[in-house]
Order: structure tokens, then sequence, then C-alpha cells
């Protein structure tokens, strides 16, 4: 008769069967920003966020007003330093598309200019000329989340040299700015003067 | 003097001039100009002081954002920063600003394991220097920030200044990553606590299956129920100047046996660590709880604040998902990753060194504590009464009677019947002739409820009819427990079933026999068996 026998396999079960219900989601946002950098090391930067429909409507919950969202990007805390920040709600394609001018987005290292990218998980796609395509993957939300970007880079004309290793991108910018061009031409003319009154004269 | 010497040497010299300022040794086309500006944190939480070493983190002290607004470059630029008494000085160095540039400097201290033995907020002075040449000449810069090195149980919730939050529960929880330095799965006091919750469940291996883990689990709950543990409140604190909680270390809640949601959802989350699973701390608004995950990956919410109701941990564990989780999910919450946050290095601080029996001391035991809030009924005077009804069974039917005697239990049976049969929580006999059964369930951390429900259950899984059901009290091992009499069919014929339901040292139990409705010997021999039950 040992129908009881039924009975702690299900007392077993018990507390395991609740545990199915519960899942911890992981929100996956889809970014593309597009840097163009000028020669004085800023960027500017148009970039979207795309997300789940679900995410989007709890993103306008959490931040109700533009100002919220604004502030997120924009506050004493962030790494970076923004100026002229717009950033929009942009209903109907579920995303979050901002402009704004990141100072010193590229550093002067003497030599070379660096920009930081990412970490380690930063690759290159592609690159053409001045112009590298990267992927990033972030953890977001408190790593409840991550986003992966699309980063299209435009380096300033004349950039040459250009690494990419460990998430930095690395190039090298003939400085115009420095290179006075009315020295050089100092320099050009005061050679042929000594050219001509040093060089002997035939007959 | 010859013409041609003459301007030779004004044209070496026009030449010298050329190049040197080709190179740039008259400071570029113009002159350089810095402007700069410092932000800095108001405060450092001590409990969390590594995390502001690590640059991944992001969880800088000071930001110097530098400008040139000037036409020339400002070369050789170095930023020294240093915090009195804490953090000795270190130096940032950037070659060249060039016009129109910025430098968006970020400084992330090494602190001074010292700020661990702070217990209060102590002053202290942020110094920024800022040297840099320009037009020729090297210039230099001072600042020095106010700096509040926080006692190492203080938690402020938010770094944003006062006039840029606006309120809202990711503003007003923004540091909540750093809650992962108080789970201290490694800490000597939670593992030995854990090590002694295994132990009342009979011995568990966590990782290895999520049957284990629950076991584990459930000692642990266990321990914790029968010492006492209770859930307290915490008015929200300011002193910081902004929102901010009293947060104990899970030693602390062991030591004082009681804490806060926040403090308790901490402390759980440590002890399941230590045994190897991956846990997670959920906040929203007002509140705080821990989720487990199984090694199967499946997700347990456990309300750990239920202890203070003595609820079992299966009952903590229903009201987690029922009541705690849907709240999460039907608002604002943040879901801290603990495992994740502690390999990118949001880790806890060194703590103080305790002595090996500080349990022992903290009056930590396994059994029940006197006073101690175990809820379910029947269970208060478990201890010290089992005897009473030893020796008691020594004439029963004239037969000779053989005695089970188990971990944690025992009980006397006909001596001429097999020895019962031992399962992974039940022990069950059964009669020569087959017709009546006696088995005792016991399983952690389960409540009487629980133990009523699942039996139930299974009769109506097993396809075993209750006709009807009574519901009394009886006693077994000196306990007056709740009783319920079945009347039952199946295509095996009509039976009824006596169970008896309790709790006991951490452990539910259900003491069930049966046999062929109205054999009245088959139904004395069950009481008789019943009256030689004794916990251990």
């Amino acid at each position: 008769m040992r129908w009881l026998l039924v009975f702690l396999l299900l007392l077993l079960i018990v507390p395991l069967a609740v545990a199915q219900d519960v899942k911890i989601v992981e929100y996956k946002i889809d970014g593309t920003m597009k840097m163009v950098v000028d020669e004085a090391g800023n960027a500017r930067v148009e970039e979207a966020w795309k997300f789940t429909p679900n995410l989007y409507l709890q993103m306008k919950q959490s931040y109700p007003t533009t100002y919220m969202l604004k502030r997120e990007f924009e506050n004493k805390r962030t790494d970076a330093q923004y100026e002229g920040m717009k950033i929009e709600w942009d209903d109907t394609n579920n995303r979050i598309t901002s402009t704004y001018t990141m100072l010193g987005a590229a550093i002067n290292g003497g030599s070379h200019w660096e920009i930081r990218i990412g970490d380690k998980d930063t690759t290159l796609s592609a690159q053409n000329g001045n112009t590298l395509v990267l992927t990033t993957v972030e953890p977001i939300l408190g790593g409840q989340g991550r986003l992966v970007e699309t980063i299209t880079l435009v380096l300033p004309k004349g950039a040459k040299n250009i690494k990419f290793e460990d998430g930095i991108v690395k190039y090298e910018l003939p400085s115009g700015s420095e290179r006075n061009p009315v020295y050089l031409g100092l320099v050009a003319l005061s050679l042929v003067g000594l050219a001509i009154l040093n060089f002997p004269k035939r007959g | 003097m010859n013409p041609r010497v003459i301007g030779s040497v004004v044209l070496v010299l026009l030449l010298i001039f050329g190049l040197a300022g080709y190179v740039g040794a008259f400071g570029g086309k113009g002159k350089g100009r810095l402007e700069y500006k410092v932000y800095s944190l108001e405060q450092i939480m001590s409990g969390a002081y590594k995390v502001y070493g690590n640059p991944k983190l992001g969880f800088w002290v000071a930001k110097v954002v530098l400008r040139n607004t000037g036409d020339g470059p400002i070369r050789n630029i170095q930023i020294r920063y240093s915090i009195d008494n804490y953090a000795s000085e270190s130096v940032k160095s950037y070659p060249v600003l060039v016009p129109g540039g910025a430098v968006v400097d970020l400084y992330y201290p090494i602190l001074s394991s010292e700020v661990t033995k702070l217990t209060a907020a102590t002053p202290s002075n942020l110094r920024i220097t800022i040297t840099y040449e320009v037009n020729g000449r090297t210039r230099e810069e001072s600042v020095t920030k106010p700096l509040t090195i926080l006692g190492v149980n203080d938690f402020v919730f938010s770094s944003l200044a006062p006039e840029e939050s606006t309120g809202s529960f990711y503003d007003t929880f923004s540091n909540a990553p750093l809650l992962a330095a108080w789970v201290t799965p490694s800490d000597p006091v939670v593992r030995e606590f854990a090590d002694l919750g295994n132990k009342l469940a009979g011995g568990a291996g966590a990782s290895l299956s999520d049957e284990e883990a629950i076991k584990s689990l459930s000692g642990m709950w266990e321990l914790a129920r029968v010492n006492g543990f209770s859930y307290k409140t915490e008015a929200e604190g300011y002193w910081t100047g902004k929102f901010s909680e009293h947060i104990m270390f899970p030693r602390d809640v062991i030591r004082d046996k009681s804490g806060t949601c926040i403090d308790l959802a901490l402390w759980f989350a440590s002890l399941a660590m230590s045994q190897g699973l991956k846990a997670y701390i959920v906040l929203i608004p007002g509140h705080a709880f821990p989720l487990i995950e199984l090694p199967s990956g499946s997700i347990v919410p456990v309300e750990a604040t239920a202890i203070n109701d003595g609820a079992s941990f299966q009952e903590a564990v229903q009201v987690g998902v029922q009541k705690s989780w849907q709240t999460a999910m039907s608002g604002p919450h943040f879901i801290i990753d603990v495992a994740s946050l502690h390999s990118s290095g949001v880790v806890p601080p060194e703590l103080p060194g305790l002595p090996a029996d500080v349990l022992t001391k903290w009056g930590i035991s396994l059994h029940q504590n006197n006073g101690g809030n175990a809820g379910n009924q029947n269970t208060g005077e478990n201890n010290g009464n089992t005897g009473g009804n030893a020796g008691g069974n020594g004439g029963n039917g004239g037969q000779g009677w053989a005695t089970y005697s188990g971990q944690y239990f025992s009980f006397q049976y006909p001596a001429d019947w097999g020895a019962p049969d031992e399962y992974e929580g039940m022990v069950y006999l059964v009669s020569q002739d087959g017709n009546f059964e006696f088995m005792v369930l016991y399983f952690q951390g389960v409540g009487v409820e629980d133990m009523v429900n699942a039996f139930e259950d299974s009769l109506a899984q097993g396809g075993i009819e209750v006709n009807a059901r009574q519901e009394t009290q009886s006693t077994i091992a000196g306990m007056d427990v709740y009783t319920v009499l079945y009347s039952l069919s199946s295509d095996q014929g009509d039976y009824a079933a006596v169970a008896r339901y309790f709790t006991a040292n951490g452990l539910g139990f259900a003491v069930v026999y049966s046999f062929p409705r109205n054999n009245d010997q088959y139904n004395r021999l069950g009481e008789e068996i019943v009256s030689t039950f004794r916990l251990r």
C-alpha cells in the first residue's frame, strides 16, 4: 500500500516549484553613437538608445521628464564632462536620442592622442581612413542589463598612425596649430640668404 | 666689418629664431589660458572604501576639468591629489593642453585601511594642486575641499548633490550597488554560522543540487529561528545630510540576533554565498530582501524579515514570492548582483579578527533558546519533555519491541516486523501483512501548514480520495500537536489515517499511520508506536 511514499517527493518539490516562477530579466539596449573628434580633442556626439517596448515604458516611468534623463547623463558624478546636451524621448521608435559635446574626449599625450572608448570588451569592426567603427558592451542599470553600442568614431583630418588596442584609440596629429608656417618661411628665407651670401661666385 | 659677415650673422640669427619659433619655443601663435573646475565628493563611505580606488567602478572622489581658453598651448600640467591622513599624494601628468582643448581628470584614491576603524564621521581634507607652464612661466593653483570620512557602518544611498536629485527612487538609491561591500561570505563568523546551520540540517552540500541547497538554506534559517533572530526597524537617517542608514555587517546581525530588512538581506545573502550559491539583494522603496540562486539557476526570493514571526524557511520563501517579489516587479527596484559586483571590485573591507568561539560567546547554539520565537504551534515545550513517556511501552501487546534510533528521533515497533526503511527525510515501517503503515516524515525549515498542504496534495496526486477529515489535538513526545484523522478511499480499499503535524528543532514533522478502516487493533497499535516516539 505504499502510496504514502509519494508524499516525500512532493514535499521536496514545494520550495523548488516556487523557485521556477522567479526570473531575473536581463535588459539589453541597442545603441548607436557617432563621435566626431576635433583637433582640440573635444567630440561632437550623436547617440541613440533603442529599448524593448517594455523597458522603454519602464524608463519613461522612472524618468518622467527629459530633465531627469538629461541629468542622469550630465550630472556632476559622470566620468566625462558634457556641454550643450539635448535629449529626447522618441516614442515612435522606443528610443532615446541625444546630442552633446564631450570635452576632453581625446587626450594629448605629447607624441600621440588617446581616446578611451571602453574596456577589453570593445572590438574594432571596421576602419576606413580616419573613421573607425567599434562595438562595445557595457553593463548598465547596476549590472541588471547591458548596452551593446556601435560607435562610429571620426578622427580629425590628418590623423595618422591610427591604432586600437585594449579599448583605447591612439593616433598622431600633426600639430598645425603649433607649427606656425611664418617661422618656417623665416627659416627658408634665412637659408636662401645664407646660400646667396656665402656661395662662391664663378668668375 | 665685412658686410657679407654681418649679413651672414643676421641670417643665422634669423634661422635660429625661425627654427625656435617653428618648434614652438615662443608658445605657439598666442597665449594659453587655463580655466579649471573641481567637483568632489562630500563623503566617503569607509565600509566600501576599496571601491574609490578602482577606476573601472567609476566612484571617483574628485573630478578636475581643465580647459585651455587661450590661443597658445599649456604645457607640463601636473595634478597632485591627497587626502589628509588617509591617502598619500598621487600625481597625474599631461604633456600639453592645446588651445580649445580640455582634460577631464578623475581621482581614484588608494585609501588607507585605517578608515575601517572609524565608527563615526570624521572630517578630513581633499587637497588638489595643479601646476603648469604657460607663456614661458610656471604657475600653480591649489584647491582644498572638505571631505567627511563616514563611519564603517554608515551608508549614504546617493552621492547626487541635493540640487540635482529629483527625489525619485533611482536618484535616492544611486549608491545601491555599494551595498555589495556589506555582503561578507568569507567572514569566518559567517562561515561558522553557516556550518552550524548545515549541521542542524543534518549535513548539506548547497552547491551540489537544488535539494541540497534548500536543505542548507533551511538549516541556516532554522538556526537563526531557534536562536531568536528578529527584525527591527530603523527610522530614515539624515545625519550625513542625505538619506542614510546605519548598515550592519552580517557578523553584527549574528551578534545582535536582529537587523533591519537590509541588514537581514545582507546577512542571508552572505550565508548563501558562503555555501557557494549566488545571491542578489533586491531594493524596493522602503524595503529590501535577498534572492538566492540555486545550482540549477532557479531563483528563490526570501522574505528575510519573516524570521521575526518565527516563520519556517518555506514560509519565508512563499512570502518572498507572493509579496516581496511581486511588489518589486510592479514598481521601481534595484537588483544587486552581489557576486558580479564582488568580482568587479565592490568588495568588503577588512573586519577585525574575533575569537574562534565567538558564536558560543554570543549565545548561538543548535538548540532552541528560552524565549526564542519559534512561532509554529506546539513547539514551545518540546525540549525537556520528550522523556515523559519513556518506558511506557514495555508491555504492549505482550510482544517484543525493537527500537529505531535515528539522528532526530526514535520510536519502538514490533520486533517481529522488518526494520523500517530509511529514506532522505522519511522513515517508513510496514506490518508483515502489509495492511498497516507507519511513517515519520521530516523536513528542514518547513512549518506545520507546509506539511499539511504537502501531505494532502500528495493524497490527491496519488488518486486517494479524502472522504472526511477531522481536526483535533493529540500528544506526541510530550507535546500537544495538531492532528488530523482522515477517512480515505482508493482502488486498494477504504483506509483511515492519523497524522500528527508539528515542528521541533528546526524540522517540520508529520507522523502518520494508516490502516484498514474500522480495524481497531491496528489503530491501537498505531497509538502505541506513537507513544514511544522521542525527539533526540
